[in-house]
């Protein structure tokens, strides 16, 4: 519950903040900087023309040149009225409409065996299975707008399906990262779209005031292999996954006087919004935004802070960032969707089956270096390079437990793991083993990427790559490029939301990808591509959710694209 | 098999490599930025400009009318394909082209 002073003041800061926005906005309204010179200069023609037609009245003129002057005075109005028309067209017609289309063909091969539920070891055969020509849509209706010279609005709405589907991506424990970026239904959804709003305190001081859903998907260097300009804020290696939130950025460039340098802080947060049911279960008895659900994953904050600049003349010219994520409390997973999962989160005390552990699994901090270089040294070749560090502090787990007090023939027992039951039961009563047995796949304890709640730990991925136009002498040759990332057993990526439907980059273990792409027309671009992450470890229940588990997977994905922007 | 993938990169990283000096950027923007802005100055006579501040039809058409000859003529300036790249280099970067984004980019 929040005190209502600390409300009236938190009230009192945004009003004071909204106020140093407007003094030092110095707000100009877009008007059409070219038709309004031409309107004057047919102002002038039209004086001109009148001062003729003076003359003519003092001076009579012959007929020929009275019908001469007359059709220009009819030729002067008409350019007039249509240039009016075209300026009031121009302040009206603020929104910009872009789309894109993209069919995609994908190929997958997995090979690797299955392990016994949250162990390291392996059960039955090698498996070896391959899906053949899995095709998608995506539809992306862009918009944009100049709203006033220091107001800015960008969206993008976004359709993705298999073809001739209309699915729910049923990956409801990270789909507040990535719901727009899989697979989907037919339904338009939100991708991005935010309001940049451009202010300068001081001369020295431009900065940018950012809200909405941000553009924080489409990481560099995806902008080589989509051949686009920069999409995004931050490397993909950094985060790459749908954010709301509100952004702070610095225009450094007077200040330090290096092109396109800046500091950029957001914070992000998702919010739970305590939904009662999900796919059919119910996850609360409680109903309304104002009730409190206890068992609710809490707000998970992300706080990124980014420093970049560009240096056209350093070794080829570079684009440099450095970008610092934080996780300040990793809240502990509700994973009341899950039908297995769902019993041990029955809001009643007297049930068997429980979880417990404290709200926070403990706090993240992720480093990371990203360079890029588009026409290195003035050739067709352009090359990036990424190296992130990552740190966990663990703080808790969430454990999934049986209160042996609470069966229906009651054991005089503390409550203990739900998976170890079974052999530490198994004598108190045969009644119960086939139950317990079951239970021997409950999940380990869930921590910050442990199954212990204590260990920290620390990771790394490094990702390389380049991209060259193949020499052929045509108008615009095709592009080959290559990308290598290698990210280490506790490596987390926060890039559920990449473009590539492998997420390469949260592959702990490698990830080769080499693709050529051919601009057909400057609308009109065809890829195929060839894509291989080789799992050394899994993702155990997604997000930072457990102990990354050992594995021998080998998945390829081969496809091919065709893109469509206008 | 992973011997395989590395020979794989490996022959690709010397294909980049052995065609680098083969593939020459088109200079379009090198050319704009010498050629063109040694008049269209920021604060100079003669206004300075980017290339958005066309859309791609506009500069098709300043190109095919030779419109810059109404107010100086730079066919001493620039060769042919000189000015082909700069066009090119224009309509890609033109007011209707893809823009990049990020937070509290202008």
């Amino acid at each position: 519950m929040q005190h209502p002073s600390k409300i009236f003041f938190l009230g009192i800061m945004m009003l004071l903040f909204v106020f140093e926005l407007s003094l030092s906005a110095g707000e100009k309204y877009v008007t059409p900087d070219e038709i309004v010179p031409i309107l004057d200069e047919i102002d002038k023609l039209n004086n001109r023309l009148d001062e003729l037609g003076q003359q003519q009245d003092s001076e009579k003129l012959p007929e020929k040149d009275q019908q001469s002057l007359n059709f220009l005075k009819q030729d002067m109005s008409e350019l007039t009225e249509i240039l009016e028309r075209v300026e009031t067209k121009s302040i009206v017609d603020r929104l910009e409409i872009g789309a894109e289309i993209r069919t995609r063909i994908d190929w997958y091969d997995f090979r690797g065996r299955d392990n016994k539920p949250f162990t390291n070891d392996p059960q039955g055969e090698r498996l070896h299975e391959r899906v053949h020509l899995q095709p998608s849509n995506r539809f992306r209706l862009n918009l944009r707008t100049q709203i006033s010279d220091n107001l800015k609005f960008t969206s993008r709405l976004t359709m993705m399906h298999h073809w001739s589907d209309d699915d729910f991506s049923a990956y409801p424990d990270v789909n507040f990262l990535n719901s727009t970026r899989v697979p989907g239904n037919l339904n338009l959804k939100v991708e991005r779209a935010y309001v940049d709003y451009f202010f300068q305190p001081h001369e020295l001081f431009p900065m940018a005031f950012t809200f909405g859903k941000l553009p924080s998907t489409d990481g560099l260097p995806t902008d080589l292999r989509e051949n686009t300009p920069r999409k995004s804020t931050y490397p993909a290696i950094a985060y790459n996954v749908e954010s709301d939130g509100i952004a702070m950025s610095l225009d450094l460039e007077p200040l330090t006087h290096i092109p396109q340098t800046a500091a950029r802080t957001i914070v992000a947060l998702r919010y739970d919004d305590h939904e009662k049911y999900f796919m059919g279960n119910e996850l609360s008895d409680k109903s309304g935004v104002y009730r409190v659900d206890e068992k609710a994953m809490d707000p998970v904050y992300f706080l990124v802070f980014q420093l970049e600049s560009h240096f056209p003349d350093f070794f080829g010219g570079l684009l440099a960032m450095m970008n610092v994520l934080y996780i300040p409390q990793a809240p502990k997973p509700d994973f009341r969707y899950n039908d297995i999962l769902a019993p041990f989160y029955e809001d009643d005390e007297k049930a068997p089956l429980s979880t417990r552990g404290e709200d926070s699994l403990g706090y993240l901090t992720k480093y990371t270096l990203f360079i890029e270089s588009k026409q290195f040294f003035g050739f067709n070749f352009d090359w990036f390079a990424g190296l992130s560090y990552l740190r966990t502090h663990a703080k808790s787990a969430t454990e999934f437990i049986l209160k042996p007090r609470n069966l229906d023939t009651p054991i005089d027992l503390d409550p203990l793991l739900a998976r170890e039951a079974y052999e530490l039961l198994k004598g108190y009563g045969a009644t119960y083993e086939k139950e317990l047995e079951s239970l021997k796949n409950a999940p380990t304890p869930i921590g910050l990427l442990n199954n212990d709640g204590r260990s920290s730990h620390d990771a790394h991925c490094i990702h390389v790559g380049g991209r060259i136009d193949v020499p052929i002498p045509m108008k615009q040759p095709p592009k080959f490029g290559v990308e290598y990332n290698h990210g280490s057993r506790y490596w987390s990526n926060f890039g559920e939301a990449s473009e590539d439907p492998l997420h390469k980059l949260t592959t702990r273990g490698e990830a080769w990808d080499f693709y050529l792409l051919q601009p057909v027309s400057r609308f009109f671009i065809m890829r195929m591509g060839y894509t291989v992450t080789l799992h050394d470890y899994d993702q155990n229940l997604s997000f930072y959710y457990g102990e990354p588990l050992a594995i021998d997977h080998k998945i390829t994905n081969m496809y091919l694209l065709m893109d469509a922007k206008f | 098999m992973k011997q395989t993938l590395h020979i794989l990169v490996f022959g690709s990283l010397c294909f980049m490599l052995l065609w680098v000096p083969y593939s020459m950027a088109s200079n379009g923007r090198s050319i704009y930025l010498n050629k063109c802005g040694s008049c269209h100055q920021e604060g100079g006579d003669v206004e300075a400009f980017a290339p958005s501040k066309y859309a791609s039809t506009q500069w098709r058409r300043f190109f095919r009318r030779n419109k810059h000859k109404r107010k100086k003529d730079i066919s001493e300036l620039f060769t042919k394909d000189e000015l082909e790249q700069v066009k090119s280099y224009l309509i890609l970067h033109a007011a209707d082209s893809d823009q990049p984004e990020a937070v509290g980019l202008k």
